[in-house]
């Protein structure tokens, strides 16, 4: 959550005004008070700077033509000898540079290849904060935490870094994945600005309920945004390895009992591209095997979800179809269909319940708890 | 600026002296107050404020050729007059750091004007902040530039600017809280 006074700061330095939680919070708050007058101060100090002294323009010109006679007699064998000197300097930090950067190159593919080695932190850091903020933020409004947005992050990455590949393979994959995850960060930067201006106005006195459905719809616009272009790395990533883009089988092919995840067949080739698609739909809870027609995935259709929030007083643990999920309040994005909701809670009675998630509808679920 | 300047694609350095003169005194009748007052601001000296107009006006004739767009001389010019501001605050901190409090050149005197408690002690912790920041908060704030505008003359990007400006801030806070 971004705190009220960096909301404060960002303005002031912008010049927006203060809304009205603003004001109210400079009111209260001893720093940002300091802090909003600081602007006025700066350019009362300003004010009181003096003139020139009179024939300033003169004094100018003559200074600047001296400077540039004295440079013009400047000797040509110093010049050239000063950027002699700059030039090896230079040529040196940047061989020990290369060196220094060699060495550690090494180092990263000596530690890559054993197979003890710890784990590397993910190299984008600030992209993971942005998407840590998103969903954290998503989880404070109660939409789709947990969504598949948070489960596709770093899908790219896993491709990249998990799997065995060529270099040039690797070279293709990695130069793909930076092109999505720009494009991805700077929708993200954008929906994390949104989210503050959503912040600012959900904690005015007086929200405008229409300024807040703009602020939602155009939010949820720009996480299509990023599930689209992630989704569309992913088939590029793909392709590329392929060599050529996966063609739509004409009829359907008999089912592989062992290919349930992603039964679309792959170009006979890489068997690398065989990969686990993170955007198919769940298989289907019972052991029935998979109908060739229904099974077929295409990735570019919109998955068909909806959502379901979860309370309960006292709060409680939430099981979705027998597997813990979390705690209340809780909200989720879940595949269209029938779910069972189980809350528990030590020394209380457990509840069990059926929700029937329809696409793109939310379902509010209350859970009030009795004791043992 | 755009009539003082069309012409001139010879560098100032090899151009005929009288020829020259004329650029110099019109480029300094043209922006060199307003250079002068972002250098006075920066610099708090007047003597070292001309010193680097000056300075600025000497570079911006010798580089005239590299000026792609007449119409942003003026901002042009006010960049680099922010640069050597910039370079004589890093030279005057880095004259501190080598020769002490004590013994190195007098740290700069505040203005006549600001001579009051409150400005006085407003001006000595700017000069406390990093050079950009200074820079970022007496431009926005004191000759009140927009952001891009302030990046402009920092050679820096707009978001870079707006985090000069609101670092600055919060640090300049800190540095009143913690004077007498």
């Amino acid at each position: 959550m971004t705190k009220p006074c960096t909301v404060i700061r960002h303005r002031l330095a912008t010049g927006a005004p203060l809304g009205d939680a603003e004001a109210a919070h400079v009111e209260v708050c001893p720093d940002c008070a300091v802090l909003a007058e600081l602007p006025a101060r700066i350019r009362a100090a300003r004010a009181a700077a003096a003139d020139p002294r009179p024939g300033f323009e003169a004094r100018l010109a003559a200074g600047a033509r001296a400077r540039l006679d004295r440079r013009r007699r400047r000797s040509p064998w110093l010049t050239a000898a000063a950027a002699a000197t700059m030039l090896v300097i230079v040529a040196g930090a940047a061989w020990w540079s290369t060196r220094t950067t060699g060495d550690a190159t090494e180092q990263r593919l000596a530690e890559h290849e054993d197979p003890t080695a710890p784990e590397q932190p993910p190299a984008d850091d600030s992209a993971e904060d942005l998407v840590a903020s998103l969903s954290d933020t998503e989880a404070a409004l109660d939409f789709s935490a947990g969504g598949p947005i948070d489960e596709a992050a770093g899908q790219l990455d896993d491709l990249r870094d998990d799997i065995f590949l060529e270099d040039d393979e690797r070279a293709r994959v990695r130069r793909i994945a930076d092109e999505v995850e720009k494009e991805v960060v700077r929708l993200q930067a954008e929906i994390d600005i949104l989210n503050i201006d959503l912040r600012g106005e959900l904690e005015a006195a007086h929200p405008d309920p229409a300024a807040v459905e703009r602020y939602i719809d155009r939010i949820g616009a720009l996480e299509t945004q990023v599930r689209k272009k992630r989704i569309l790395g992913w088939l590029r990533a793909r392709d590329a390895l392929a060599g050529t883009p996966a063609p739509r089988p004409s009829a359907p092919p008999a089912p592989d009992p062992d290919d349930e995840v992603y039964p679309k067949p792959l170009p006979p080739a890489p068997d690398k591209s065989a990969l686990k698609n993170p955007f198919a739909d769940p298989p289907p809870a019972t052991n029935r095997a998979p109908d060739p027609d229904t099974a077929l995935v295409d990735p570019f259709a919109e998955p068909r979800t909806g959502k379901v929030n979860i309370r309960a007083t006292p709060w409680a643990r939430v099981y979705l179809d027998g597997k813990e999920v979390g705690v209340t309040p809780l909200g989720m994005t879940l595949p269209a269909g029938r779910h069972e909701i189980r809350v528990e809670r030590d020394g209380y009675q457990s509840i069990t319940r059926t929700v029937n998630v329809d696409p793109d509808k939310l379902a509010v679920m209350s859970f009030q708890l009795a004791e043992k | 600026m755009v009539g003082l300047l069309h012409r001139e694609t010879v560098p100032a350095r090899e151009q005929p002296a009288d020829e020259r003169d004329l650029l110099l005194g019109r480029l300094a009748s043209a922006a060199g107050r307003r250079g002068y007052a972002i250098a006075r601001d920066l610099l708090r000296d007047p003597d070292e404020a001309e010193d680097a107009v000056q300075e600025a006006l000497a570079r911006a004739c010798a580089s005239l050729d590299r000026l792609r767009d007449p119409a942003a001389a003026e901002a042009w010019f006010c960049r680099i007059v922010t640069n050597v501001c910039l370079r004589t605050l890093r030279r005057r901190r880095l004259r501190r750091v080598l020769f002490g409090d004590g013994t190195g050149p007098e740290p700069v005197a505040p203005a006549p004007d600001a001579s009051r408690g409150d400005v006085a002690r407003l001006m000595q912790a700017l000069d406390r902040l990093p050079g950009k920041q200074k820079a970022a908060l007496v431009l926005r704030f004191g000759h009140e530039l927009s952001i891009p505008e302030v990046a402009g003359l920092l050679g820096v990007k707009p978001a870079t600017a707006k985090t000069h400006v609101e670092r600055g801030l919060q640090r300049l806070r800190s540095l009143l809280e913690e004077s007498p």
